[in-house]
């Protein structure tokens, strides 16, 4: 579903007049694409339009003000909270680092690796994938259409097109996920390895065992095994939309939650930890950074912390 | 028209990256062009209470930011057409003027560049923006021309699958 149709499917009147801009996009739309009808045209209009760092900008930009001055709407928190969340993935800079390497077969590997931010690369079949930090995809540039095939170091989120009669295949660390077409991430790091579907049906298999997943569906891969399991989690994707939600969590997997999506180690320092399995916990972060968060924990249930080495120690926690 | 946290963030992930090229063909200048635009949205924010946006809000933040833009260029004294054209400035106008459309056009069709596959964009770039030859490309990237041609045909055709 185009962002446009999910918008106007989910907003009331009230809400449409502060959504307006959004629908000027289809007059844009049209204009683009009667300028690539033709193979001969010319792009040098865009030679001084430059990309500013949007994300800095806005890290500026909330320096300077309150945002918690105003109460939040309840009845429409949810719908613009989304909208927000997809305008955000839409307009993700991308950074990538390129590296282009012969292979056995000497024909070209693309190898994307995502650097500071989340990444989205759009694939020569028009897949988008979603790469999360410190991971990497590759692919063999030459045959890609032919062989539909991708290679995962680390975590990725993929939208695939459908393409009739030719299967979608990511392999990483021992995983194999083959599909028509479908949203799903992949979770190929060492420990932990997933597969979460959001929409359609993927085939997840290696050597010994394989098993069909559809929406919320999740496999967890270990060794040899695979165990197929719902995913309960709204976090199963925090890295792609910036979104951290805890709704009656247990702290020791927001404490989780927090390791993963900010990729640091996270100590308990006092020695009442032992609560924290019954120390349910509520909140949404945005795009906030973890001091924000961390000082949030502070304000709303009373802890410290300090950051020393990249390791994070948090004290007084459910206690 | 009302402004919360969550609208006001949609307003400038979607804005901008536009606002700032556009306050840049005034002041050319890419610091001063982002000192507008960031001072704009903080305006924004402070003053939403009070502020009566009756147009779109995108009038509203063009608007803003050619005034303070023209602003920056009175500070630097300069005298140029800018300086002129301000007089025919008013708050939000009811339409954008060719400058600003054309923003919005620019924005969207950078960003689905931006999301091309990497070689593909370069060489795709390399041509159409540059206005390099088949051959030129394929000899600064070592490539054959062959395949800088099919790499631009690529590029044609996922951003026309992204417009269809």
């Amino acid at each position: 579903m185009g962002l446009l149709k999910f918008l106007n499917n989910n907003r009331s009147n009230e809400e449409q007049k502060l959504y307006d801009w959004l629908d000027d996009t289809t007059q844009n739309h049209t204009a683009i694409k009667s300028m690539l009808a033709d193979d001969s045209f010319d792009l040098s209009i865009l030679k001084d339009y430059k990309q500013f760092d949007t994300k800095n900008a806005w890290s500026k930009i909330t320096s300077q003000i309150d945002l918690e001055d105003t109460p939040v709407v309840k009845s429409n928190f949810s719908n613009i909270y989304r909208i927000a969340a997809v305008g955000a993935v839409l307009l993700a800079s991308v950074f990538l680092v390129r590296n282009f390497m012969p292979n056995n077969s000497g024909s070209q590997m693309a190898v994307i690796t995502a650097t500071d931010m989340m990444n989205e690369v759009t694939l020569p079949d028009g897949s988008v994938v979603s790469i999360d930090k410190q991971s990497a995809i590759s692919f063999d540039e030459d045959d890609f259409m032919n062989s539909r095939k991708v290679e995962l170091t680390g975590r990725a989120f993929f939208e695939v097109t459908k393409v009739e009669g030719k299967n979608f295949v990511v392999t990483g660390n021992n995983v194999n996920v083959e599909v028509l077409g479908t949203r799903f991430e992949v979770n190929a790091k060492n420990e932990n390895k997933s597969v979460t579907v959001e929409e359609g049906r993927v085939r997840v298999y290696n050597d010994d065992t394989e098993v069909e997943l559809t929406a919320n569906e999740k496999a967890l891969i270990s060794g040899n095994d695979i165990t197929q399991t719902y995913s309960n989690s709204n976090n199963i994707i925090s890295w792609k939309n910036g979104t951290l939600s805890f709704d009656d969590t247990n702290m020791t997997s927001v404490i989780a939650d927090l390791e993963d999506h900010f990729a640091i180690d996270i100590e308990i320092v006092d020695e009442a930890s032992s609560n924290l399995e019954n120390c349910p916990f509520t909140s949404t972060y945005r795009d906030e950074d973890l001091e924000s968060i961390l000082k949030d924990f502070n304000e709303s249930i009373g802890t410290t912390y300090k950051i020393e080495n990249d390791k994070v120690y948090i004290s007084d926690l459910c206690k | 028209m009302k402004i919360d946290k969550q609208s006001y963030q949609a307003i400038f992930q979607e804005f901008y990256n536009m606002l700032s090229n556009y306050s840049n063909t005034i002041v050319h200048n890419s610091t001063d062009a982002e000192d507008v635009v960031q001072e704009v949205f903080i305006q924004l924010w402070n003053k939403r209470d009070t502020l009566q946006i009756k147009t779109q809000i995108k009038y509203y933040l063009f608007t803003a930011v050619k005034n303070r833009s023209i602003e920056v260029l009175r500070k630097r004294k300069m005298h140029n057409k800018y300086v002129e054209l301000e007089k025919n400035v008013k708050e939000s106008v009811e339409y954008l003027g060719d400058e600003g459309e054309d923003m919005v056009l620019k924005e969207k069709l950078h960003k689905s560049i931006r999301q091309l596959p990497p070689k593909c964009q370069e060489i795709f770039v390399m041509n159409k923006m540059n206005g390099l030859t088949y051959n030129e490309i394929a000899e600064s990237l070592n490539l054959s021309s062959k395949t800088v041609e099919n790499q631009i045909a690529r590029a044609l055709k996922l951003l026309r699958l992204k417009f269809k």
